[in-house]
């Protein structure tokens, strides 16, 4: 599903963010990015999600070669993977129905099948009887629920979060992490970047650890 | 995403977070259009001005003296002959003398008591042409009509006004052209008050479009908002303006039909027409549509959001 071959990132100055990182990502797989910060957890998610290109080496995810994609791919592709940030990324002064129901409206969904959709997706993070509030009356372990239904609303085949628990309570965690292993026996391929290692220990799943832009451990 | 009330709630948004800035871009480019619209309606209304003099213009044939009566018959007729000539009347030296002293008894009666300055009037034609005169070209026809009817045998001289016809109608084509120069040069301004107007909306607005970007919106999607947004703006500030000049031609009107000397004129002068008024609504919203087209065209390349925008 996601396939990283001999990738290096080196940014002006020169940093170097990523070294040599070859790996894979199988269909419906759970999979922890662990490291600490600058490590090169966030340019290895940009570039799964099409964010930035590899200097050198190939980063193929669910059969796009990421470094020959054209600008005007590049949102079609992004179409077919879901992401989650730390910050949410939520549209403030709009609903939560507004916020979740973007990515099909994008597509040119019908009104009536976005309505369906939502309500499906708002229904299965426990959110339905949210969804006319607006983001900002909302809790962060609500608005980053917000976030997933958001990344789920078009099935996509990938769904990569990038230190989603980062901003809430333990307890919240865990839900929230309760929530993408409930998505990823669904079928969809969940990648999560964390340096919360007790979370990831408590999760019997593959671990990937990454230190100084290559790959430490792969467990 | 794509629908034209979508558009109007991002434009609504834009004006709700900077009230301030929308108001001064409003302001400015209000002010270019009154400026822009006025100078047309002045050109356009001094034409008409021109058009209706040149429809009351008559060209004087002044004749030879001492010409007999088959003689003065021959020139009528072939005054007649020539098709841009509406009529022809013929104007007898006692005529002419007894029209001088009506005209100048209550202005220089010292004049009239020298006998060999007014009696010395000859006998001419007074010739209208057709569809009278508004343009240079108009001008360029009645010269040469001139010089045909010069040729005449018999005509010692053909008068029309022509310095003065001259001047005014140079006069009025440098006003249509210095018009038409300025008018470009405050199009071009207007593109960047409506592009930094639109710059500032983008910039407010970056994480939405990052957040666009992520869900997939392609690079027309994010920009079209902020090109309405340019559209709807330009065309406010063109209500506005038209509104503005409108009052100015009302007042400037009611000046002109008070003024013993302009009243005259005040019927020729009219605001400007349904067509030409829907063209300038128009024509400003796709000033702004363009100018903020130009702020927005680099932003989501499909790569921006990792790059900064591009603007």
């Amino acid at each position: 599903m996601i396939t990283f071959s001999h990738v290096y990132k080196t940014y002006p100055g020169p940093v170097h963010a990523l070294r040599d990182v070859t790996l894979e990502i199988q269909k419906g797989e759970f999979l922890f990015l662990t490291g600490p910060s600058g490590a090169g957890k966030t340019t290895l998610f940009r570039m799964i999600s099409a964010f930035d290109k590899p200097s050198s080496g190939k980063v193929i995810v669910a059969g796009h070669d990421i470094g020959d994609m054209t600008s005007n791919q590049v949102p079609f592709f992004r179409r077919k993977i879901g992401v989650v940030f730390q910050d949410f990324r939520l549209l403030r002064g709009r609903t939560v129905f507004e916020n979740v129901a973007l990515p099909l409206e994008i597509r040119g969904e019908k009104p009536s099948n976005v309505t369906k959709r939502v309500e499906e997706v708002l229904e299965s993070v426990g959110l339905i009887y949210k969804k006319r509030n607006f983001i900002e009356q909302l809790s962060g372990g609500e608005q980053q629920r917000v976030a997933i239904a958001r990344s789920l609303i078009h099935q996509p085949g990938v769904l990569i979060a990038d230190e989603p628990t980062g901003n809430l309570d333990p307890q919240m965690s865990e839900e929230i992490m309760d929530l993408l292993e409930r998505v990823n026996a669904q079928g969809t391929t969940v990648f999560v970047a964390t340096h919360d290692l007790e979370l990831v220990k408590r999760r019997s799943k593959r671990v990937v650890k990454i230190r100084a832009g290559e790959i430490e451990l792969d467990q | 995403m794509a629908s034209l009330s979508d558009d109007f709630k991002s434009f609504r948004r834009s004006w709700v977070q900077h009230t301030g800035m929308q108001l001064a871009t409003l302001s400015v480019l209000t002010a270019t259009f009154s400026v822009i619209i006025f100078g047309f309606a002045l050109s356009t209304n001094l034409k008409r001005v021109l058009a209706s003099w040149g429809d009351s213009l008559r060209m004087a044939v002044y004749l030879e003296d001492d010409l007999v009566d088959s003689e003065i018959e021959k020139i009528r007729a072939e005054l007649e002959k020539i098709k841009s000539i509406k009529e022809v009347i013929f104007i007898p030296r006692e005529r002419a003398t007894a029209n001088f002293k009506a005209q100048m008894a209550s202005y220089a009666p010292d004049l009239l008591e020298d006998a060999d300055f007014a009696n010395s009037f000859p006998a001419s034609f007074q010739v209208s042409v057709k569809g009278g005169f508004a343009t240079e070209k108009d001008l360029k026809h009645l010269e040469q009509l001139a010089a045909v009817i010069q040729e005449i045998p018999g005509v010692e001289d053909v008068s029309y006004g022509q310095t003065w016809v001259k001047n005014y109608s140079a006069f009025v084509s440098m006003l249509f052209t210095s018009s038409g120069v300025l008018g470009l040069i405050l199009i071009c301004g207007s593109f960047f008050v409506v592009g930094n107007s639109i710059r500032a909306s983008v910039s407010a607005r970056r994480e939405e479009i990052e957040i666009l970007e992520l869900v997939g919106a392609t690079s027309s999607m994010i920009r079209r908002p902020f090109v309405f947004e340019g559209f709807v703006m330009g065309s406010l500030a063109v209500i506005l303006a038209l509104i503005l000049n409108f009052g100015f031609h009302v007042w400037q009107k009611g000046m002109m039909s008070a003024s013993f000397v302009l009243a005259r004129l005040a019927p020729v002068i009219s605001f400007l027409s349904p067509f030409t008024i829907i063209a300038f609504v128009i024509g400003g919203g796709l000033v702004g549509a363009f100018g903020a087209w130009l702020a927005v065209r680099k932003i989501n390349d499909g790569w921006s959001a990792s790059q900064g925008l591009e603007i």
